[in-house]
């Protein structure tokens, strides 16, 4: 499972370059997140744009991830496809993340408290 | 008994010498339109793997069948759902189990069996799927139970069967509808 991540400023990007989030890599997606976040910094931007797929187990990693991040970090998604979207609709996890249009969009916008 | 020789009534009886060719019926016949219903059968390996790779090409045959894109992703998200619960509860995990697929296309309707001889759900009943309590904190948040929530949420007459070894799981899931 392939990542490329940008350091800007206060900000991680981080763009998943799989397009599936699924079970059969929900457990790697986990742990090169945690690999690929470390310790700083506070924000970190989750370009899904390539992401056609996401099931509940990839669901359960996005979430996870937000949850090792901690309380001082925040997670933030960007370009969710309608498929994503959907299911972070259905499930109403889109009122638990800050989730934004385009990852540009993201890094422009203020890191304003959820 | 030589070829040729079936009792008659009878066919000959499958795997006897001297047939000429397996009979392929193709699981597809292009008429959307028609008022039978598309029956597509699909066997599946008991690995997410297998159920990705099945995902893919399935909804690329739906696609080309004529059904919607926004029908086409509610598909996959149920399938998805229903297939990794065969893979990871009734085969748990062991990777050389099969199970099938069955699809019945109609205008209206997709319906769907999926149907596998690993371990019975328990309590032989669909588990529940409730919604989640979201207003909690962050080390509170559920990271999984959300599967058979969207099967519920995006399927029509639900159904699970246990018949000798075999699972059975059907529903119906409508096109057309905008969510």
């Amino acid at each position: 499972m392939e990542f490329e991540t940008v350091r800007q400023g206060e900000i991680l990007r981080i763009n998943v370059l799989a397009e599936r989030i699924d079970a059969a890599c929900a457990i790697q997606f986990k742990d090169r997140m945690r690999e690929l976040c470390g310790a700083e910094p506070a924000r970190v931007v989750l370009d899904l744009q390539q992401v056609d797929f996401l099931d509940s187990s990839g669901l359960g990693a996005v979430v996870a991830a937000m949850k090792f991040l901690g309380k001082d970090r925040r997670l933030e998604l960007a370009g969710l496809s309608s498929k994503v979207s959907k299911v972070f609709r259905l499930t109403r996890m889109d009122s638990v993340f800050t989730i934004h249009s385009s990852a540009d969009a993201a890094m422009t916008s203020n890191a304003s408290a959820a | 008994m030589s070829p040729g020789e079936a009792p008659p009534g009878k066919a000959a009886a499958p795997g006897d010498g001297g047939t000429s060719e397996g009979v392929l019926r193709p699981d597809t016949h292009a008429d959307l339109h028609g008022e039978v219903g598309h029956a597509l059968t699909r066997v599946v390996g008991s690995t997410s793997e297998d159920v990705r790779e099945t995902l893919r090409r399935l909804s690329a045959d739906l696609g080309r069948l004529g059904v919607l894109e926004t029908d086409r992703e509610a598909v996959e998200v149920v399938l998805a759902e229903c297939m990794n619960n065969v893979v990871e509860h009734a085969y748990c995990e062991s990777p050389d189990g099969e199970f099938e697929l069955k699809l019945c296309l109609t205008r209206e309707s997709l319906f769907c069996r999926v149907e596998d001889r690993g371990r019975p759900m328990p309590g032989l009943a669909i588990p529940a799927g409730d919604t989640h309590d979201l207003s909690v904190e962050l080390d509170d948040l559920p990271e999984g139970g959300f599967g058979w929530f969207l099967i519920r949420e995006l399927t029509r007459d639900l159904n699970y069967c246990r018949e000798e070894d075999r699972n059975s799981l059907s529903f119906n899931i409508r096109l057309g509808q905008a969510d």
